[in-house]
């Protein structure tokens, strides 16, 4: 037992002791709580020291703000958001921003903010993409332009804007000021062209007091502010230019986008200098209110004259042109009207401007009024001429008067008078009219000629006589022509015999008759005598008588035998002379017959059904057909000649 | 096990050496097996700093957590991050007071409770106090139980991370919050975990010698 023990203490003493090693480092188990402070020191480092200032902003009104989701945004960055909306003491709101620390290092006092909603306005719509994004504050930490202290530190309260500043643009590019009589159309955004590309745009505008005019801001980009220098003109190009004038109709537009909201052109025209220097940030031009104002040439000395007119001024509307051989050298500046009491007339001056620039290039103002007395000296009038037939436009002529009377320019009561000249117009419509009452007084005279009985009766007459002598010609022709058929066959044929036999049967019978009337004119005068004898010796008479009417018989057989021959005769060659007739009756009927289907076919031909009439009806239906065609043709050609080169378009 | 190992006799579990335990240790003295060199996991009880090491990492994770948005909802590209605490107020907003006293005890206070109650027992074990051993074995108990359902936000969020992303019309992306609170979760659970609760109810029993009446007692009165 002792020995176990022993051995077991033995053992004991014999067994190695377990090596002992202090440790130095702490358990490797606190790594774990090192990691986790250092991410969380990590991620409050993120979370305290990116977060930038705190900031309140006074907006006229919030709406569309809500605290904690709304955003603050600078240039569509999120830098910010909003933590919280109160009210002050005068009831306005208070915003009170969170921003980004980028932006909190750069905010100044200057720094501007304003809230973006949704904007529609006239030209303008903004914002739309807070339609879905919501509303959110936009925001500028610093302005430039504000030309404040360096360093000053940024405010602890802003005064928000109602409306996003107004500012240059972060492009590359230059700004200008225009001078405009008014805004128009144009409104800030507005874009700017040169050569119908889009060259820049609006970026402000502000009355100016003294000179009662607009001065715009607009901004030109990159390459295209190069082509501004002196020279350059900028004009108004508000959609589409439409302009009836003395010159016929003027049409420019600019590109459709741009015809409501109006728009600015620039050009700058390169005939003339060439080497002008790019103009310098904020130059100022004068913005013309159209392309041709733009295009003259502005003479800064001018004359201005008053023209008093006769006739109407109907037409002459101001800014008409003052031109002088269809030059323009002036301008119409005012038409009205003045009572004047003393003559008790109206009289209608016209103010005209003449820019003496134009006849003498850099002519002084002093050398300029004598100039235009010299003029006028050499016969040079104002004359009211009309420009456009169509429109009925007038302009004011500077005419040379072939041999003018002698006038002057006179002093008015304003301005100088400028001697006028009746319009050629005038002349012509005076004329015109003297034609017109020369004609009146014709008409009148041959009115009353024809309403008198006198041309009446000599129409009836003529008319009979015309219709006798349609009926004689008529008759005459079928006369003519049956006649000449006779003719022939008389001519040819039975005449020469006829009158033969026709003399001798004439004279047999002459002779004839002339024995009888002898034998009679003897028997009558026995008669008479017995008859006389008879009151006296009724028996001797009628034994007489029947002695004498014996005789008589025997007589008159006698007469009637020699009668009976002659008459044989007669009737022989009558009866030749009869069949001849007949031939030449025969003849004649087949000509009357033939007549008659001639006359039948004139007739068929007049008849109103007939074929003839109706082709004829057509046939006018063609002509006028083709006089239509004629017309267009006349019509086409007038208003495209150049048809008949290149065919109706 | 046919020679029961004396008191101060270490068995090397690699290669079987017995050895004799020093006489002298400190607390931070190791030891290692003479022959081969392995160390021997006697020594004080490491349990109690593993525990404190991991209860610091989560306490330092839980703000990070709290502060940092967990999830960001992109609607329409517009983003908009959430940390627990205004998701809590935006459901207090919208009149859903279940759900926010919900996500409030299950997000906020649990973790919170969990760190506090992990810290009281460690530091009642290293008092070695004699107080209330019943009562702090069952909230050791309870830690431990319900330190896997604060796992439930991380969930959420990934699960909504992964199913909605609809390009820019509606995308929701975690933040570092989720991250923070990940591991404030994990942390303390694998905390719960190391925490040897035997030590709880040894050091007070050392300490205070109870005797067998007083659990019998708190258990009536329980």
């Amino acid at each position: 037992m002792q020995d176990s023990n022993s051995a077991g203490i033995s053992d004991n003493q014999d067994l190695p002791e377990a090596k002992v090693r202090r440790r130095r480092w702490p358990s490797a188990v606190w790594l774990i709580p090192l990691t986790a402070a250092l991410i969380g020191a990590w991620l409050l480092y993120q979370y305290w020291f990116q977060r930038g200032d705190i900031i309140t902003v006074r907006f006229p009104s919030a709406e569309g703000i809500q605290p904690g989701s709304t955003q603050v945004r600078f240039k569509a960055l999120t830098v910010g958001k909003v933590k919280n909306v109160t009210l002050d003491e005068n009831l306005e709101t208070l915003v009170t921003l969170a921003l980004n620390k980028e932006i909190s290092d750069v905010l100044d006092c200057s720094a501007q903010f304003w809230i973006v909603r949704p904007r529609i306005q006239g030209t303008e719509i903004s914002g739309l993409g807070t339609l879905f994004s919501g509303t959110y504050v936009g925001m500028m930490p610093r302005n430039e332009e504000a030309e404040t202290g360096e360093d000053e530190p940024s405010l602890l309260c802003y005064q928000g804007l109602d409306r996003p500043p107004l500012r240059k643009p972060d492009r590359p590019g230059r700004e200008f000021k225009l001078l405009a009589d008014s805004v128009g159309s144009l409104d800030v955004g507005t874009p700017v062209f040169y050569k119908q590309l889009k060259a820049g745009e609006i970026i402000n505008y502000r009355f100016v007091p003294e000179k009662g005019q607009v001065e715009l801001s607009i901004f030109v980009d990159e390459p295209y502010y190069q082509f501004v220098n002196d020279n350059t003109r900028f004009w108004n190009s508000s959609g589409v230019d439409f302009k009836l004038t003395a010159t016929g109709v003027e049409f420019h537009m600019e590109p459709l986008t741009y015809l409501l909201t109006g728009s600015i052109s620039f050009d700058t025209p390169s005939d003339v200098f060439e080497d002008l220097p790019i103009s310098t940030e904020g130059e100022q031009f004068n913005l013309y209110e159209d392309y041709a104002s733009s295009l003259e040439r502005r003479y800064e000395e001018r004359l201005y004259y008053t023209l008093y007119f006769n006739g109407s001024l109907r037409g002459l509307s101001e800014s008409a042109p003052v031109e002088f051989r269809g030059i323009r050298v002036g301008q119409v500046e005012k038409v009205q009207m003045i009572l004047d009491e003393e003559a008790g007339n109206i009289r209608i001056p016209v103010l005209v401007s003449v820019e003496p620039g134009r006849f003498a290039e850099g002519i002084s103002s002093t050398e300029a009024p004598k100039l235009m007395s010299r003029l006028v000296g050499q016969g040079m009038r104002a004359k009211l001429e009309s420009g456009n037939l169509l429109t009925g436009q007038k302009y004011v002529a500077l005419v040379f008067e072939k041999n003018p009377e002698s006038a002057t320019i006179a002093q008015g009561q304003f301005y100088d008078v400028f001697p006028t000249t009746a319009t050629s117009v005038e002349e012509l419509s005076r004329m015109a009219s003297g034609i017109a009452d020369d004609l009146k007084v014709t008409l009148a005279e041959i009115r009353k000629f024809a309403e008198s009985n006198q041309l009446d009766k000599t129409f009836d007459n003529v008319n009979s006589v015309l219709e006798e002598t349609e009926q004689t010609i008529v008759e005459a022709r079928s006369a003519i022509t049956a006649a000449r058929q006779v003719m022939l066959t008389v001519d040819e044929q039975t005449l020469p015999r006829l009158s033969q036999n026709v003399d001798e049967v004439a004279n047999t019978v002459n002779q004839s008759l002339t024995s009888v009337t002898g034998n009679v004119g003897s028997v009558s005068a026995n008669l008479n005598r017995s008859l006389s004898s008879v009151t006296g010796n009724v028996g001797e008479v009628s034994a007489n008588i029947n002695r004498s009417l014996t005789s008589v018989t025997g007589n008159i057989g006698q007469v009637s035998a020699s009668a009976d021959r002659a008459m044989q005769t007669l009737t022989g060659q009558v009866v030749q002379a009869g069949d001849d007739f007949t031939k030449t009756t025969q003849s004649l009927n087949q000509a009357m017959v033939r007549l008659q289907n001639s006359l039948t076919h004139l007739d068929r031909l007049l008849a109103r059904n007939s074929p003839t009439q109706h082709q004829l009806a057509e046939m006018l239906k063609e002509v006028s057909a083709m006089s239509r065609s004629v017309r267009v043709l006349a019509d086409t050609l007038w208003a495209q000649p150049e048809s008949l080169i290149r065919g109706k378009q | 096990m046919t020679t029961p190992l004396a008191n101060n006799h270490l068995l090397c579990r690699i290669c079987g050496c017995v050895s004799v335990k020093p006489n002298q240790l400190t607390a931070k003295s190791q030891l290692f097996c003479p022959r081969c060199g392995e160390r021997f996991k006697t020594g004080p009880n490491r349990s109690i700093e593993i525990t404190w090491a991991l209860l610091i990492a989560a306490a330092i994770l839980y703000i990070p957590a709290n502060m940092l948005p967990i999830m960001s909802v992109y609607w329409l590209g517009n983003a908009q991050p959430d940390t627990i605490i205004s998701g809590v107020f935006l459901l207090i907003e919208l009149g859903q007071y279940p759900l926010a006293a919900l996500l409030f005890v299950a997000s906020i206070m649990v973790p919170l409770l969990k760190l506090f109650a992990l810290g009281f027992l460690l530091i009642s074990i290293q008092l070695k106090s004699s107080w209330r051993p019943h009562e702090c074995i069952r909230l050791y108990r309870l830690t431990e139980y319900i330190g896997r359902w604060s796992m439930v936000d991380v969930f959420v969020v990934a699960i909504l991370a992964g199913l909605v992303q609809f390009g820019n019309l509606t995308r929701i992306e975690t933040n570092a919050g989720t991250l923070s609170f990940a591991a404030v979760v994990v942390l303390t659970m694998i905390a719960a975990h190391t925490l040897d609760e035997h030590l709880i109810w040894e050091e007070k029993s050392a300490a205070s010698k109870l005797s067998l009446s007083k659990p019998s007692a708190n258990k009536s009165q329980g």
